[in-house]
């Protein structure tokens, strides 16, 4: 069995470049993820029908149906409303708003797991709802869940390989151009492989290091053992 | 000068009846104390007042302002009230620095520089000027509870209430808080005080009233509550916890 190693290893600048991509599409949807969870969050618990029926549609809508359809949508269908996104800006728009969706589920659990008591405290100065949730709510619910908002990340990209379909040019995309012109198809995708998997892990060193900074949370914590 | 004013107020949770007609006056600058068996409806008259919960009907007024759920108003009212929780209730995300000057840089808008000088000073009030970098979870419930009372006397309110301020304490602790309230207090801040601390009342305490089944079934100097109690219930009370 002949292996030829050389062949993804002269052709790693061209596959690492599709990382590069994912990466960015990666760092875009978390910046606006994050910001559209927090919206979709505030909808979630909030007392206003209107804002809670948009919010819950939202996530609904982006959770229980799979992403890969939702891509084919943006770049397939779209255009039917003249709206025509190369596959790079179809790619970031499913991202960002699928993304965001999973983040307002997770941070409207953090929101609901935040001590009434500290609420009220907040009010009994005499600050309106949107003080509150900003200086108060929003601080304790991110440091609650900020582990699971990391899975939430790294999940998201890996699972951004299905973008490929729409040949907008990540990893994967670049992977299968780079079989398809040299069939060595195992050599190619072990390195394919190895990729995501040190992207995946470069990703937990840095949101484990934001967890330690930003939260203070403790990279591992010793259960007591009960005996 | 009246500074709380509590007309005929009646409060439901459901079918039970908390609040049943309520009436009771504080002048500016007076100490009262509220208290009675746990269900009578002290707390719950105590969280009207601004308005962590809502009346069923009767009126409250605050130096002249009627507690209303209008929400600008009641902003307005709550700065200017300020509340001390059971639990202290402090946010564990700041620093006691950043708890007490919250509320001065969110609400009032005070400059960074000049909400720091203030709570420093209301810090220093409640002798805890030292802890101003740490954090509440690094502080004793006695010291967090006088961090909560300098919270709210950054506010420079016009009222504090407390909601038992000592029942979450342990024994020795509770005398370093109700110290810091018996200066407060002498130092002219009206105050109505939610408390089973009896002592605390009798030598700070203007009026005591003394609520019943959701009623306020007597009201007085603490000289008169403690000598000669006017009805059966409060004097078995008076003698139950003294």
């Amino acid at each position: 069995m002949g292996l030829r190693w050389e062949v993804p290893l002269k052709n790693l600048p061209y596959l690492l470049g599709g990382a590069l991509l994912t990466l960015r599409l990666v760092g875009i949807s978390v910046v606006f993820g994050i910001f559209l969870g927090i919206v979709g969050a505030m909808g979630r618990t909030s007392k206003s029908k209107l804002f809670h029926g948009i919010a819950t549609a939202y996530v609904e809508l982006f959770r229980n149906t799979p992403f890969l359809v939702q891509i084919y949508f943006a770049y397939f269908a779209l255009p039917t409303f003249n709206i025509d996104l190369t596959p790079g800006q179809s790619a970031l728009l499913v991202m960002i708003l699928n993304t965001g969706a999973y983040m307002s589920e997770i941070i409207r659990a953090g929101i609901e797991a935040v001590h009434k008591s500290q609420v009220e405290s907040g009010y009994s100065l005499g600050m309106s709802y949107l003080q509150v949730f900003r200086y108060v709510m929003l601080p304790l619910a991110m440091k609650a869940i900020a582990p699971p908002l990391g899975n939430q990340i790294i999940s998201m990209t890996l699972s951004s390989c299905v973008i490929s379909q729409i040949s907008a040019e990540d990893l994967t995309f670049r992977a299968m151009m780079l079989e398809n012109r040299t069939f060595r198809s195992f050599e190619i995708y072990i390195v394919t492989i190895l990729i995501y998997f040190l992207l995946a892990e470069f990703l937990y060193i840095v949101i484990g290091y934001i967890n330690r900074k930003v939260f203070g949370i403790a990279a591992k914590q010793k259960l007591p053992t009960m005996i | 000068m009246l500074m709380l004013d509590v007309k005929d107020v009646h409060k439901h949770f459901g079918q039970l009846h908390v609040l049943k007609g309520i009436s009771l006056q504080l002048e500016r600058g007076e100490t009262g104390v509220l208290f009675g068996r746990s269900g009578s409806g002290k707390s719950t008259l105590l969280r009207c007042i601004n308005y962590l919960e809502s009346i069923d009907s009767g009126e409250i007024y605050v130096d002249n302002e009627l507690v209303t759920p209008e929400r600008a108003k009641l902003r307005k009212l709550r700065a200017n009230i300020g509340f001390v929780f059971q639990q202290f209730n402090l946010f564990p995300h700041l620093s006691i620095l950043g708890n007490v000057t919250l509320g001065l840089k969110v609400v009032r808008k005070t400059p960074e520089d000049e909400a720091r000088e203030i709570a420093l000073i209301a810090l220093e009030d409640v002798g805890l000027k030292e802890k101003a970098e740490n954090y509440p979870e690094e502080l004793s419930g006695g010291q967090q509870q006088r961090v909560a009372i300098a919270r709210s006397i950054a506010m420079n309110p016009k009222m504090i209430l407390f909601d038992e301020p000592t029942s979450a304490l342990d024994p020795e602790l509770i005398g370093e808080v109700l110290e810091v309230m018996k200066d407060l207090s002498q130092q002219g801040m009206t105050m109505l005080v939610v408390s089973h601390e009896m002592g605390f009342a009798r030598e700070t305490a203007d009026k005591m009233f003394f609520l019943h089944g959701g009623k306020l079934v007597e009201q007085g100097p603490p000289s008169e509550i403690f000598r000669k109690p006017k009805t059966e219930e409060c004097r078995r009370f008076i003698e139950a916890i003294l």
